[in-house]
């Protein structure tokens, strides 16, 4: 039998495990807080429920029943094991048992595979119970099989992608659906943030639309994961009141916690030991304990070396493998090998899985003991999921979080307090960004003509004349109709960066292998040609971007530099739109058009970083129109004069690196990607008269990055500074100010310098917040 | 994009007190001129016109003759006058609710005469004007004729009728495509109207529009104005419902005479006994379909003689005609040694007959050919599981001697 109580005491009193531990948090457990089912409730309803041991609801479960059945939008917050999909089937197969007329769309964020398994499971299979019928309808589901779908399916499980170009564009043939829908389900609320959450608002608004064509008003039933605004998110998405039901009553066992940094190395580089060798022999420590175990890596890649490196020690302890059986998970699988391991989780003929976040979302795996998170997943709010993964009811689990060499990584488990005590991240959608709305806008017209004065919500009659100018749709009496042959829906992904990626082809030895994909202006600037382009630790050189095709070919090679492209970003700043003193500079909101121009790139020989040559580019610039936030440094301010302090050759790459600081920690307060914003520096910046650092979208208009930067930038200071003042490498690594350069011409001690900057800065800034400290309990 | 960005930006900026853009293009609206559509066209609702012509119809006697007798379409429950021959012209070819009809043309018998009757609008505006004249035109028939318009045509309209809250139309069709598909399909390049009126109709155009180029001729219409470019429009939407014509008669001609028009005497016997058509098909027809399925199974000169028993016989099989269609297999085992018609033999044997050594008998003997390699594994399989069964009824039989004795 597992003895998880014999593990954790036998890690307890293992004391070179204890000496890389910064913290041990012991979370108590917590009792569940019951309703009596509720007594509207069918009897076959109540009897099914008996029939799975449900007698009594969750408190959260039966206050999502009832404000559904008042007819009020929630949103209810679920974290893992608190029996989510209760919450909207309850409502929605007592709805149907009463009016069998009644449909319910169900939206999952992501595509086909984790569809079809929320078909198989739940409460849903109840609906078999009572003839209800449940359809799958997306990019999968065979055309034989839609019309019954479209007119059969009382619960019909899509995506939004599937309702944005397949269900409200043809919405005629959804009538019988959409004529009787009364419930919309959006499960993964807080997967709909950045530009993702302002397309599907706006799909949302086009579901809206078609509803009241058709004289419904669908109440929504919306679940996310813990965030920091959770009503907010569900109130800017549906743009209107929501109730929020965040009073979880699912009991807890006891947990524990553990922040694990891997032992240094190389103390002058930074250096630790590696998380993928970490995490699979913390792995094999707990499986050959019986402990059931869910190993999280950031990577596929690792996903696979981590599963095989302990099924192979495994198998070297035991012939057998002690018939411990550990299995890998991660996207890029059948879903029926998916499946497969899903079940074997549940029954537990499988101990131990490996696995990227696919296992993060509400996938039912049933509990596990233990969970380790080889790196932090990049925010907390997906920390907690994937520490939710170990978990019961009744008994005790353990998690531990093993940090990697990453800025973040290290900040975490150099302030526990912090990783303990913030409240998860917040997620913003700007719903009006002008791209969006415009796409958006044109489906609408094609789904129905638009009144003249018709809002969307808001009014939109200067983008409605705009598009009649460029033709696409046609005033006619008091109505605009779409007019042209397209089918808008088409040309608008929701997930905007796959249509423009680049595919990287490994063309060594006569092959031809797709190994990666990159979104368009990064490959201007990593895989030109003659490139040196690391991937997965392999090493290959570009034999050709081929913009046009959208390619790049590549071919293994094995030189002893890597190359860095010198970027010439030139900012002009469009519109401001206000500006504020904030933590000592002043910080301008506004828009802003980047045009970025790499002509040349440096090669950098490894480990010494010595510059061993340039080579040319010949690319054509990139422009976008986008939103920043610019922080100045204006003469006289604290941040100014901190900066004045500098030797003046030194404030060129000391703004650089305060760049790179941010750009290092502000994902993880943005709950977005580094990759989705931008960092320009400029020494005497035009428009402000001072040195600025702009902070700016990556996506063309803005996803709201901008606005939402100024409102954290107090604490990606302060965090700022912790990560430098923290660090235990000497001279700089690239877990904080990143490596010494010799290239560069910080003299002395780049960590002491930027530390001391920083230090002047924000002293004599407004007082910061402090962190939050109070711990989770 | 990023021009409309701009402008978007500029003209929030410049005129923060921009009269309601709604309002102004409504006003333009008003003033704009409506279409000027001359001859035949007569303005019958606000942006709705209509044209009406009459020419003499060539051969309709073969439509009047299948009508009264009944044909593979038509039947004596069909009066020639109550169909209504249509075809609508459209702004797009995907479908989806964004696609509107804005050309209806429609054509009816008057005795030795057409009268063609087409639809037009000239703007948006007019939908439910246009819908509730296509509503009176459609529902003023009794039976519906179009080419592919069960899956386009119709489709779309719906679409319309329920965007303008107007209650669809509803009349029995007749979808010429498929007939036409199963006739002509292995004869043409493609089954387009276009192609079947030149190659077996033998129709030529003097001077006609592409088809999927009509869309962008009304797109231009609405914003220039001008009438010129949608005659060759209406010209050719005329003509599609004239061949629609031609084309029922014709196929009624070629289905009642098997030797005529070089059509492939299968396909044209599938034709007669497939379903779909079989209601309104009269029984004698279906009968003259089967007889020449029946010949051609029989007929070992004939190349298609292989295809036609295993079509003939999976509808005697699907009846229980037995007595009809061993021989049939019988005769392509022995004399032509098809592995079909071993396998089939074989199952007759098994599942009817429960005679699993002759069925065993036929499936090694087949296997022994030297052309039957590909289809060597199914026959290995049936060959095992034959072996199974016989081994099983041989110890069924020894165990219930046993009994017996004791």
């Amino acid at each position: 039998m597992a003895d998880i109580n014999r593990i954790i005491s036998d890690l307890q009193n293992d004391s070179s495990f204890m000496s890389c531990v910064t913290r041990w948090e012991r979370i108590g457990p917590r009792p569940g807080r019951y309703c009596e089912l509720p007594g509207d409730l069918d009897p076959r309803l109540q009897r099914a429920l008996a029939g799975r041991g449900i007698s009594r609801l969750y408190s959260h479960q039966g206050q999502a029943y009832r404000n559904a059945r008042s007819g009020h939008d929630s949103v209810v917050v679920t974290p893992t094991a608190s029996g989510k999909t209760l919450c909207y089937n309850l409502p929605v197969l007592q709805a149907i048992i009463e009016r069998p007329e009644t449909r319910a769309l169900y939206l999952f964020p992501t595509k086909a595979l984790s569809q079809d398994q929320q078909s198989e499971l739940g409460e849903v299979v109840l609906a078999s119970e009572f003839g209800i019928k449940v359809a799958t309808y997306d990019g999968d589901t065979p055309e034989s099989l839609r019309a019954s779908a479209r007119e059969t399916g009382q619960i019909v499980i899509s995506n939004p992608d599937m309702l944005h170009a397949g269900i409200l564009p043809n919405h005629p043939k959804w009538i019988k659906f959409l004529k009787q829908l009364r419930f919309v389900v959006i499960d993964e609320l807080h997967s709909y943030r950045g530009v993702f959450g302002s397309q599907v608002t706006n799909v949302i608004r086009r579901l809206k639309r078609i509803c009241r064509f058709y004289n419904t008003d669908p109440v929504f039933i919306c679940c996310s994961a813990t965030i920091g605004n959770p009503l907010q998110l569900a109130q800017t998405v549906l743009e209107r009141e929501v109730q929020l039901i965040d009073d979880n009553g699912a009991p807890a066992g006891e947990r524990h916690v553990v922040l694990y940094n891997p032992p240094l190395v190389d103390r002058v580089q930074g250096i630790r030991r590696g998380v993928v060798n970490e995490a699979q022999k913390l792995a094999i420590r707990l499986l050959r304990q019986k402990v059931k175990t869910i190993v999280f890596s950031r990577s596929r890649v690792r996903t696979e070396l981590i599963a095989d490196y302990v099924n192979k020690s495994l198998a070297n302890m035991y012939t057998d493998n002690a018939r411990i059986r550990v299995e890998p998970y991660r996207g890029g699988y059948l879903p029926s090998e998916r499946r497969a391991v899903e079940k074997g989780l549940r029954d537990g003929s499988i101990h131990g899985v490996v696995s990227t976040n696919a296992l993060e979302l509400g996938i039912d795996i049933g509990g596990l003991d233990a969970a380790i998170l080889g790196g932090f997943p990049g925010s907390i709010s997906s920390s907690w999921q994937q520490l939710g993964r170990a978990g019961r009811r009744q008994s005790v689990s353990l998690a531990i979080l093993i940090a990697s060499a990453a800025p973040l990584d290290q900040y975490m488990v150099a302030n526990p307090d912090y990783f303990f005590g913030r409240a998860p991240e917040s997620a913003f959608v700007d719903a009006d960004n002008i791209y969006v709305l415009m796409d958006h806008l044109k489906c609408a017209v094609f789904e129905l003509p638009f009144g003249a004065d018709e809002g969307f919500p808001q009014a939109v009659t200067e983008h409605l004349a705009l598009l009649e100018e460029e033709g696409t749709i046609r005033l006619s009496g008091h109505s605009y109709y779409w007019a042209d042959r397209g089918y808008p829906a088409e040309g608008v992904s929701l997930r905007s960066a796959t249509s423009d990626n680049v595919v990287i082809i490994d063309t060594s030895g006569g092959a031809h292998s797709v190994i990666g994909e990159m979104d368009r202006p990064s490959a201007k600037e990593m895989l030109f040609d003659n490139a040196i382009y690391l991937h997965r630790g392999e090493q290959y050189v570009v034999l050709q971007l081929d913009l046009h095709n959208r390619r790049a070919l590549v071919e293994r090679s094995n030189v002893n530099y890597f190359t860095d492209a010198l970027v010439k970003r030139d900012i002009k700043v469009l519109h401001e739109d206000h500006r504020q003193q904030l933590c000592g500079c002043e910080a301008a909101v506004g828009d802003i058009l980047v045009r970025t121009q790499v002509a040349k790139f440096k090669k950098i020989r490894f480990r010494s970083h010595e510059n061993v040559g340039y080579g040319n580019i010949s690319l054509p610039e990139e422009e976008m129109h986008t939103r920043a936030v610019a922080m100045i440094f204006a003469e006289g301010s604290a941040a100014g004069n901190a900066l004045a302090q500098l030797p003046p050759t030194m404030i060129a790459p000391a703004m650089t690196r305060i760049g790179a600081l941010i750009r290092n920690v502000a994902p993880f307060f943005l709950l977005c990607d580094a990759r989705d914003i931008g960092i320009a520096e400029r020494l005497r910046d035009p428009h402000f008269g001072a040195a600025a650092l702009y902070i700016y979208d990556a996506y063309p208009g803005g996803s709201g990055l901008a606005e939402a930067f100024v409102t954290v930038m107090p604490e990606v200071l302060t965090a700022a500074r912790e990560l430098i003042a923290g660090c235990p490498c000497r001279q700089g690594c690239p877990s904080c100010v990143g490596p010494r350069d010799s290239a560069e011409e910080i003299d002395g001690d780049p960590k002491q310098a930027l530390g001391a900057l920083l230090e002047a800065w924000l002293a004599h800034a407004q007082p910061l917040p402090k962190t939050q400290t109070a711990a989770r309990s | 994009m990023r021009n409309l960005y701009q402008r978007l930006k500029q003209q929030r900026e410049a005129s923060p007190a921009l009269p309601a853009a709604g309002a102004a293009a409504a006003a333009r609206a008003v003033a704009q001129p409506s279409a000027d559509l001359a001859g035949e066209w007569q303005p019958v609702a606000q942006q709705v016109w209509r044209a009406v012509y009459r020419s003499p119809l060539l051969g309709s006697d073969a439509l009047y003759r299948s009508a009264a007798h009944g044909g593979l379409l038509l039947g004596p429950e069909i009066d020639p006058h109550g169909l209504c021959f249509f075809d609508s012209e459209t702004t797009g070819l995907s479908g989806g609710a964004g696609t509107t009809v804005f050309l209806l043309a429609c054509a009816r018998l008057h005795g030795a005469e057409l009268e063609t009757t087409l639809l037009f609008l000239s703007d948006f505006s007019g939908e439910a004007s246009f819908l509730h004249l296509v509503r009176d035109q459609l529902m003023s028939a009794q039976t519906l004729v179009s080419y592919n318009g069960r899956a386009f045509d119709s489709n779309i309209l719906r679409n319309r009728f329920l965007l303008n809250r107007i209650d669809p139309p509803h009349r029995p069709h007749i979808d010429l495509l498929h007939p036409a598909r199963r006739l002509f399909g292995s004869l043409l390049e493609r089954c387009s109207l276009a192609v079947v009126e030149r190659d077996v109709l033998g129709v030529t155009r003097d001077i006609d529009i592409d088809g999927a180029l009509i869309p962008d001729v009304w797109l231009r219409f609405l914003r220039s104005g001008r009438t010129g470019e949608l005659q060759s429009v209406f010209a050719h939407v005329r003509q599609d419902v004239v061949s629609l014509v031609a084309l029922l008669a014709k196929i009624e001609e070629l289905v009642a005479s098997p030797d005529r028009g070089g059509i492939d005497p299968l396909q044209r016997a599938r034709l007669l006994v497939e379903s779909p058509y079989r209601r309104a098909g009269s029984v004698r027809l279906r009968r003259s379909g089967l007889q020449s399925l029946s010949v051609l199974a029989r007929d070992p000169s004939d190349p298609r003689s292989a295809i036609a028993a295993r079509y003939y016989c999976a509808l005697l099989k699907r009846c229980g005609n037995w007595d009809v269609a061993v021989p049939i297999w019988r005769d392509h085992f022995e004399r032509r040694r098809s592995v079909w018609a071993a396998i089939e033999l074989a199952k007759f044997y098994e599942h009817r007959c429960r005679d699993y050594a002759a069925a065993a008998e036929t499936v090694a003997h087949a296997a022994g050919w030297d052309h039957a390699s590909a289809m060597q594994p199914e026959l290995t399989r049936r060959l095992e599981r034959l072996d199974g069964k016989q081994r099983r009824a041989s110890g069924s039989s020894a165990v219930r001697g046993h009994s017996d004795s004791a």
